[in-house]
C-alpha cells in the first residue's frame, strides 16, 4: 500500500489532454480544473495524514469503516427471538385458536364441593344458623374465632357509632387522604401491645405478607423459609424474586444446615454484592399444620448466622402468650429480636386487615415502598375501631379470654385423641387443629386392591363433616388451591376452638366427631 | 400485518413499559450536547498547560473522554432506584439504556464520538508508537464494551454483580 500511495503522480492518470475535445473547451476546462483541484486536495490530505505509516492508516480506515457499518445498522432488541409469520400462517393460527372458557369446567368433585358449600343465615359467631338447615342453631367450629370477638355486641355498637362519624370507606390509600386518626391510634396501640418500636397498618391480611416480604427482599437477596408456610407467604416469596431455600418444617437442625450452606456460598463472593439481605421466613402458628415455631432457637440461629427474621403471626396474634401478644409473648422473647413481625387482625381479633411491627426505619420504608400500603385504600374506620376495641379488651383482661380458650383447647385435644381411627396433628397449645383419619383406618376402609386418591380422601372427609353437621356441629375440611400450593398438605378437617365455647359445646363437638368417624369408617369403599 | 404482529410480541416485553429513571436522561438532547462540550472543554483545558505539545494535549483529551465514558457507561452497575424488584441490578448504564435495545440513535452517537475524537487527534498530531498504542487501546476498550455482541458479557469477572450461584 505504501508503494502504491507513494507512486501516484498527482492527477496525471486522469488528466485528459485538452486537445482531444476541442468543441466545448471552456466548460470542460472548468470542470476539469474543479475535479483536478478537489482530487489533489483529497490526495494531499491523505498524504498528509498518512504520516509514512501504513499500519496506522489501516487502523484509521478500519475505524471509519466501523463507524459506517455501525451507523447503518437497524435498531433491534437483544433476546427478542420473534418469529416472523406470513399472513397465511397468521390466518391459520387465528382459525385454529380456541379460546379457553373464562370459568374453567369444574371437575365432578369440585362441583360437589361447590354444591355443598355452607351458607349461613344470619351473622357468624359461635352459634350459627344454616340457610340449608332446619333453622336450629348449630355450633361453629369452623371459623377462626379464637377469642369470640366476631359477634361481640359491644364492639358492634361502637362500630355503628364510628360509622356515623367516618362513613363506610376511607376512599383513598393511606398516603393519599386515606389516613384517619383511628388508623394512627391503632398503629400506636399495636406497637405498644406487641412491644415493638413501631407498627404499620395494612388494609388486608393477605396483602400484608404479599407486600412486606417483597418490600425488603429483592432480586439477589436470600430467603430461607419453612416448607409448611401458608399460601400468602408462598406467594410473597415468589413475588420477591429472591433466591429461596426451604428447610424441613420446624426442623431446627435442617435450618442450621441450610443457613450454614448459604453462608459458605456467600463466603466466596467478593465486592459489594458479597452481602445480600438474608431472611428467615416462618409462621408463628402454622395455618397448614397447627404447629408452633420454636422462636428461641430461631433467634439463636439468626444471631449465629447473621440473618433477619420475618415472622408471620397472622394466627398466633391474640392467641399465644400470657397477654395474647403472640409468639414473642409465648416464649418470652423480646419482640425486637424479630426484625419484621407480621400480624393479622382478621383472625382472632375479628376485624379485618393486617399490620407489621418493626423498627421505626423499617416501618417508614414500607410507607413509601410497601405496595399494599401505597396502592390500596386504607381500612374503613369502623374496622380499625373494632380491632382497637378488641385489642383493648384483650389487653385489659387477657385471662378472661385466653384461659378458657386454652382449657377448651386442652379438653378438645384430649377428647379427640381418644377417638379411635383419628389422628390429631398440632401443637398442644394450638386452638387450631388438623384432624385426619389414620392411614390404618383408611386401609381398613378400602376394599382389597383399591388405592386411595386425594379426591377419595377428600370425599370421605366431606362426608364426615356432613355427619357432624347432622349432630349440630359445624366443621370444615381444610381447602387449598391445590395446583398453587408448593407442598400440598394432607387432607384434613380443621377445627378451631374458641374461648366462647362452653365445656358442654366442646364435649358435644368431640362426641359428634366420634360418631361421625364411626359412621363413615364402617362403610367399605 | 407483519408490523402488527411485531407490536404485540414486543408489548410482551415487560421492560418497555417501565421507565428506568437511571438511564432515560441519556437520550436527552442536553446530554448529547454535554458530550461534545466536554470534549471541547478537555481540549481547551489541556491546551493551556504550559510547555504542552499537541501530542500530550490530544492524548490527555482522548484518554479523559474515554475514561469518562468508561466510568459513566461501563464501570458502574445497578441503579439507585428500585425498578422491578432489582431487574437492573447487574447491568451497566450502557446495558440499561433504551431497555437493552441496540443501534438506537443515542447509542450510535455515543459510539461515534470517541472514534471521531481519536481520528481528530491522529490528524492533528504526530504520535510516536507508544502514544498511539495508548490512545488506540483506550478507544478500543470503550468500543468493545459497546458492541452488541458483548451485551451482558463480562470480561475477567469485572462487574459480575450478583450472579445466580449454586
Amino acid at each position: 500500500m505504501a508503494s502504491v500511495a507513494a507512486s501516484i503522480p498527482i492527477a496525471t492518470p486522469f488528466a485528459l489532454p485538452s486537445s482531444s475535445v476541442p468543441e466545448d473547451d471552456g466548460q470542460r476546462g472548468l470542470f476539469r480544473t474543479a475535479w483536478d483541484f478537489s482530487f489533489r486536495m483529497v490526495l494531499r490530505y491523505i498524504k498528509n495524514s498518512y504520516k509514512d505509516d501504513p499500519f496506522r492508516t489501516f487502523l484509521e480506515v478500519c475505524l471509519i469503516a466501523f463507524i459506517i457499518w455501525y451507523m447503518t445498522k437497524q435498531k433491534y432488541n437483544i433476546g427478542n427471538n420473534e418469529i416472523q409469520l406470513s399472513e397465511k400462517e397468521i390466518d391459520e393460527l387465528v382459525d385454529e385458536w380456541k379460546p379457553e372458557p373464562l370459568v374453567p369446567e369444574l371437575t365432578e368433585f369440585e362441583r360437589e364441593t361447590l354444591d355443598k358449600a355452607v351458607l349461613l343465615d344470619g351473622p357468624n359467631g359461635i352459634k350459627v344458623r344454616l340457610a340449608t338447615g332446619n333453622g336450629k342453631p348449630i355450633l361453629n367450629f369452623a371459623s377462626y374465632n379464637f377469642l369470640g370477638f366476631i359477634d361481640n355486641p359491644d364492639f358492634g355498637a361502637h362500630a355503628i357509632e364510628t360509622l356515623r362519624k367516618y362513613g363506610v370507606g376511607s376512599c383513598g390509600p393511606p398516603g393519599f387522604y386515606g389516613t384517619l386518626d383511628v388508623h394512627m391510634e391503632l398503629e400506636k396501640q399495636l406497637a405498644a401491645f406487641v412491644g415493638h418500636s413501631s407498627a404499620i397498618l395494612y388494609s388486608q391480611a393477605f396483602t400484608t405478607v404479599l407486600s412486606v416480604i417483597p418490600c425488603f427482599s429483592k432480586r439477589g437477596d436470600i430467603i430461607v423459609a419453612d416448607e409448611a408456610v401458608s399460601f400468602p407467604i408462598q406467594q410473597a416469596i415468589s413475588l420477591a424474586r429472591s433466591k429461596v431455600y426451604w428447610y424441613k418444617h420446624n426442623d431446627m437442625a435442617d435450618l442450621e444446615r441450610v443457613l450454614k450452606d448459604v453462608n459458605m456460598q456467600l463466603a466466596d463472593r467478593r465486592g459489594k454484592n458479597a452481602l445480600p439481605r438474608k431472611f428467615i421466613v416462618t409462621e408463628g402458628l402454622f395455618q397448614n399444620t397447627g404447629n408452633i415455631s420454636p422462636l428461641k432457637d430461631l433467634v439463636e440461629l439468626k444471631h449465629r448466622y447473621k440473618f433477619r427474621i420475618i415472622l408471620d403471626e397472622s394466627l398466633s396474634f391474640g392467641v399465644l402468650g400470657k397477654r395474647g401478644a403472640g409468639l414473642t409473648d409465648h416464649f418470652n422473647v423480646s419482640p425486637h429480636e424479630v426484625d419484621l413481625l407480621l400480624g393479622a387482625l382478621s383472625y382472632a381479633i375479628g376485624s379485618s386487615g393486617g399490620f407489621c411491627c418493626a423498627d421505626k426505619d423499617l416501618v417508614e420504608h414500607q410507607r413509601l415502598s410497601g405496595l399494599g400500603y401505597c396502592f390500596s385504600a386504607s381500612m374503613p374506620g369502623i374496622l380499625a375501631v373494632a380491632a382497637s376495641d378488641a385489642i383493648q379488651a384483650l389487653e385489659a383482661n387477657p385471662d378472661n379470654y385466653l384461659l378458657s380458650m386454652r382449657e377448651n383447647t386442652a379438653l378438645l385435644q384430649t377428647l379427640l385423641k381418644r377417638i379411635p381411627g383419628l389422628q390429631v396433628e398440632c401443637s398442644s397449645e394450638s386452638p387450631l387443629m388438623h384432624v385426619r383419619l389414620t392411614p390404618e383406618t383408611l386401609v381398613r376402609m378400602k376394599r382389597s386392591g383399591g388405592a386411595w386418591t386425594k379426591t377419595d380422601i377428600d370425599r370421605v372427609l366431606t362426608e364426615l363433616v356432613e355427619e357432624a353437621q347432622k349432630d349440630g356441629v359445624l366443621l370444615t375440611r381444610a381447602m387449598y388451591v391445590d395446583e398453587h400450593e408448593r407442598l400440598l398438605p394432607n387432607s384434613s378437617i380443621r377445627i378451631c376452638v374458641s374461648c366462647a365455647h362452653t365445656r358442654k359445646d366442646i364435649e358435644k363437638c368431640a362426641h359428634a366427631v366420634k360418631s361421625a368417624v364411626n359412621r363413615v369408617t364402617s362403610k367399605k369403599r | 400485518m407483519s408490523t402488527f404482529v411485531q407490536r404485540v410480541a414486543s408489548a410482551a416485553n415487560l421492560n418497555e413499559h417501565s421507565v428506568n429513571p437511571n438511564s432515560h436522561w441519556v437520550n436527552l438532547k442536553g446530554s448529547w450536547t454535554t458530550n461534545i462540550v466536554l470534549v471541547i472543554v478537555f481540549r481547551l483545558v489541556f491546551g493551556v498547560i504550559p510547555w504542552s505539545t499537541p501530542e500530550l494535549c490530544w492524548t490527555l483529551t482522548n484518554l479523559s473522554y474515554c475514561l469518562f465514558q468508561y466510568i459513566m457507561f461501563h464501570g458502574i452497575i445497578g441503579t439507585p432506584f428500585e425498578v422491578n424488584q432489582g431487574a437492573y441490578d447487574n447491568l451497566t448504564l450502557w446495558e440499561q439504556m433504551d431497555n437493552g435495545e441496540q443501534y438506537t440513535p443515542t447509542k450510535k452517537f455515543l459510539t461515534v464520538v470517541p472514534i471521531v475524537v481519536f481520528l481528530l487527534s491522529t490528524h492533528y498530531t504526530y504520535y510516536d508508537v507508544p502514544t498511539f498504542i495508548i490512545n488506540f487501546t483506550a478507544v478500543l476498550i470503550v468500543l468493545i464494551a459497546k458492541l452488541p455482541a458483548f451485551h451482558r458479557v463480562r470480561f475477567f469477572g469485572i462487574n459480575m454483580g450478583q450472579n445466580e450461584y449454586n
